[in-house]
């Protein structure tokens, strides 16, 4: 009887615990981001915008910030910010304040490192807290002290991680949601908190979907100042979020859910119908006064690149007698400075790899069609962008210090697809047999 | 000597038949091959003419692009061809355009172009801008949830600018339904444009495009489909002209030895741009 009482109260439970345990700790931690090899497979750039502390909301998908008191974007200010990383980068455990974000595999980029070529371990500003989380659901890093309104870009995991990268800890579907746990009693959250945005003037949008703030009253499509009714429409194959703001004035939207657009009108599209029509030149500056020629229009740049953007562009089309240059360009195209076009002047450069938009550029012309990023590099102006921009992918990464006015300005230019018929243009022709 | 009479009566009896049977089978045979013969010479006849259509067509599309006659003929080996091109559009009569696949455009040229095909910018001869116009669209067959929305985009030159400018109007038939915030339809009782199209907006430059301005002149009316595949058709105004569309080309080739005709008609609108080149921004992906 003796021996029975002993064997229950003490070895069973001894055993359960061992075999608990033992199950928990068998799982990996989370993998150390720097060394795993899968982790550019399941990363990709969010972006952190930040704020006083109060309580943690989400942003995007992922992204999580404190939310602003008063006005956006107040100043002078110190923020928490929310990420997670793999702890192995000379974490200090410490406890989280206000629930846990299980966004992991973070590498973090300082803003004067726009090529991303280096990582800079999460050291952002140079401070930069990292706080472990509670041992049984890894490690999670508290980011303090961005400065207010500025945004910083974190590489983050978006959605499910495959297994390679996972990672796991004791609680895997927090991996999938990753959103916060709030606690204490949070307050209704106000007016969503505005980082840069977008604007459209004149012509339609498109995009898989959209999730970005709009301060109240604004718009993300509005008419081109002169031309009435110049508003378009909001495409879309996901779901459309503006916080505050709205579509336009007209509030015209459609879903294409389940299918999402894409751009049949690539580089090799137009390659393959203009390339008999091309001058080629071996230059890696585009648009440069020797390489243009008067009577011709499209300019064919081979490769290998990269390639620089002529700040003069304008000037030696001017120069050569040009009023339309069409550069096929078989790489990337970096666009250092501004790009301001003559009214009677179109441009259009067609890209099989990226357009880089250097931060500081504040104006830029012309009609871009880029199988790549069209990226617009970190920097704190406004920029405008008098044309089209037709892109596989978009990465804007400007920041705000008063985010009421859009950050980037799109304007339409009919006049570029008008003049562009004659060479881009194609007739549609109908065949059919009638009878004798 | 009686049974052996009958017999060989038999026997001739018996001759006629197989003679009379192998006679129809051979005859039928050899009208089957005679047949059949005809037939391939009709299909081979009948091909030397759609061939000499088609090089009509061809020749006649050749002579577009370098301003080639509007006339001409050509000779094949066994059959010839004749072509003749006309202009598409340049009527007060109602145009249709083809059918259009969802979120594709089609270009309804409000001003005339010049020979060569190009766009004529002088633009002396266009649409009148206070004039409206009825847009149709929409199978007759097309009564149900889910018809095709329209998406308008009106191209004009401002004269006092000196600049061109665009106007935006959305209508779908079932805004209700998919919430977003199109304009209604309220012609939707069907059999509009020659009774073709199930549902019908008038528009002028005014309305519903707010183009008011004194000095301008209405360059294209750019119909994008939404939702659904769709046909469009524009009638002008009672007055008035649409300008010249492109060309088409009828093409009649004809056998050299027999009387056998095929008929191509080839219809080739202006040159325009994609409806990529109607979005300002188009991000599949954003980063």
């Amino acid at each position: 009887m003796k021996l029975k009482h002993i064997f229950l109260t003490y070895i069973i439970p001894a055993l359960l615990f061992v075999i608990f345990i033992g199950r928990n700790y068998s799982k990996p931690i989370f993998a150390a981001c720097s060394t795993s090899p899968y982790c550019s497979k399941c990363s990709t750039i969010e972006t952190y915008i930040g704020y006083p502390d109060d309580p943690v909301e989400q942003q995007t998908l992922n992204t999580y910030s404190t939310k602003p008191t008063g006005t956006p974007c107040p100043t002078g200010i110190t923020t928490l910010t929310y990420g997670t990383h793999d702890g192995k980068n000379g974490t200090t455990p410490l406890d989280v304040p206000y629930g846990v974000v299980n966004v992991i595999c973070v590498k973090g980029y300082d803003s004067a490192n726009l090529n991303k070529t280096t990582l800079i371990d999460l050291t952002i500003n140079k401070r930069i807290v990292f706080k472990k989380a509670r041992n049984d659901t890894g490690y999670t890093d508290v980011v303090s002290s961005f400065p207010l309104g500025q945004q910083h870009q974190i590489r983050a995991s978006r959605g499910e991680f495959p297994p390679q990268c996972a990672i796991s800890d004791s609680k895997p579907a927090l991996f999938q949601n990753a959103l916060p746990t709030p606690t204490g009693s949070l307050s209704p959250t106000p007016a969503f908190p505005t980082g840069p945005w977008k604007q459209v003037a004149g012509g339609d949008i498109y995009q898989s979907s959209y999730t970005e703030p709009i301060p109240a009253g604004n718009y993300l499509l509005t008419d081109i100042a002169g031309f009435p009714n110049s508003t378009g429409v909001a495409w879309t194959g996901g779901s459309i979020s503006l916080g505050s703001g709205t579509i336009s004035s007209k509030g015209w939207s459609v879903s294409t859910s389940p299918n999402l657009l894409s751009n049949t009108y690539s580089y090799a599209y137009y390659y393959q119908l203009l390339k008999n029509k091309a001058q080629s030149v071996s230059n890696t500056t585009v648009g440069s006064a020797s390489d243009l020629s008067s009577g011709v229009s499209i300019y064919y740049y081979a490769g290998p690149g990269p390639y620089t953007l002529d700040a003069n562009l304008n000037t030696n089309m001017n120069t050569q007698g040009v009023s339309m240059a069409i550069f096929l360009i078989n790489g990337t195209l970096a666009i250092p400075n501004n790009l301001t076009l003559d009214p009677s002047h179109t441009a259009v450069f067609i890209v099989s790899g990226g357009v880089n938009v250097d931060g500081i550029v504040q104006n830029v012309s012309g009609l871009y069609i880029v199988d790549g990023a069209f990226t617009i590099q970190n920097g704190s102006s406004a920029i405008n962008v008098y044309g089209m921009v037709y892109a596989k992918n978009l990465s804007f990464q400007r920041i705000c210090s008063d985010c009421t006015a859009p950050m980037y300005q799109f304007y339409y230019n009919a006049q570029f697809a008008i003049d562009l018929i004659s060479i881009m243009g194609q007739s549609q022709v109908q065949w059919q047999e009638v009878g004798p | 000597m009686k049974t052996f009479q009958k017999d060989t009566g038999q026997v001739v009896l018996l001759l006629v038949l197989v003679t009379v049977v192998g006679l129809t089978i051979g005859l039928s045979l050899i009208s089957r091959t005679i047949t059949d013969i005809r037939m391939s010479s009709q299909i081979e006849e009948s091909s030397r003419a759609f061939s000499a259509a088609e090089a009509g067509v061809e020749t006649a599309l050749k002579g577009i692009e370098v301003g080639g006659p509007t006339t001409g003929s050509v000779t094949l080996p066994g059959a010839s061809g004749s072509y003749n091109i006309a202009i598409m559009g340049n009527s007060s009569a109602v145009y249709t355009l083809p059918t259009t696949s969802a979120n594709k455009t089609q270009t309804v040229w409000l001003a005339e172009h010049a020979a060569d095909g190009s766009l004529d910018k002088s633009y002396t001869t266009i649409y009148p801008s206070t004039s409206s116009f009825d847009i149709c669209w929409g199978s007759n067959q097309y009564v149900s949830n889910f018809p095709p929305a329209l998406v308008a985009t009106l191209w004009y030159f401002d004269r006092t600018g000196s600049m061109y400018k665009i106007a935006k109007a959305a209508f779908d038939p079932n805004n209700a339904l998919r919430v977003n915030n199109f304009y209604d339809v309220a012609d939707q009782a069907g059999g509009y444009c020659n009774g073709n199209f199930q549902y019908m907006v008038t528009m002028s430059a005014a309305d519903p495009f707010g183009v008011t301005s004194a000095n301008f002149v209405l360059v294209a009316l750019r119909l994008q489909a939404v939702y659904a595949d769709t046909a469009f058709a524009f009638a002008p105004a009672v007055g008035a002209t649409l300008p010249s569309q492109g060309k088409i080309v009828s093409s009649k080739g004809q056998s050299s030895t027999t009387d056998i005709v095929r008929k191509i008609q080839v219809s080739e609108g202006y040159q325009t741009i994609p409806e990529l080149f109607d979005y300002t921004l188009f991000g599949e992906n954003i980063l």
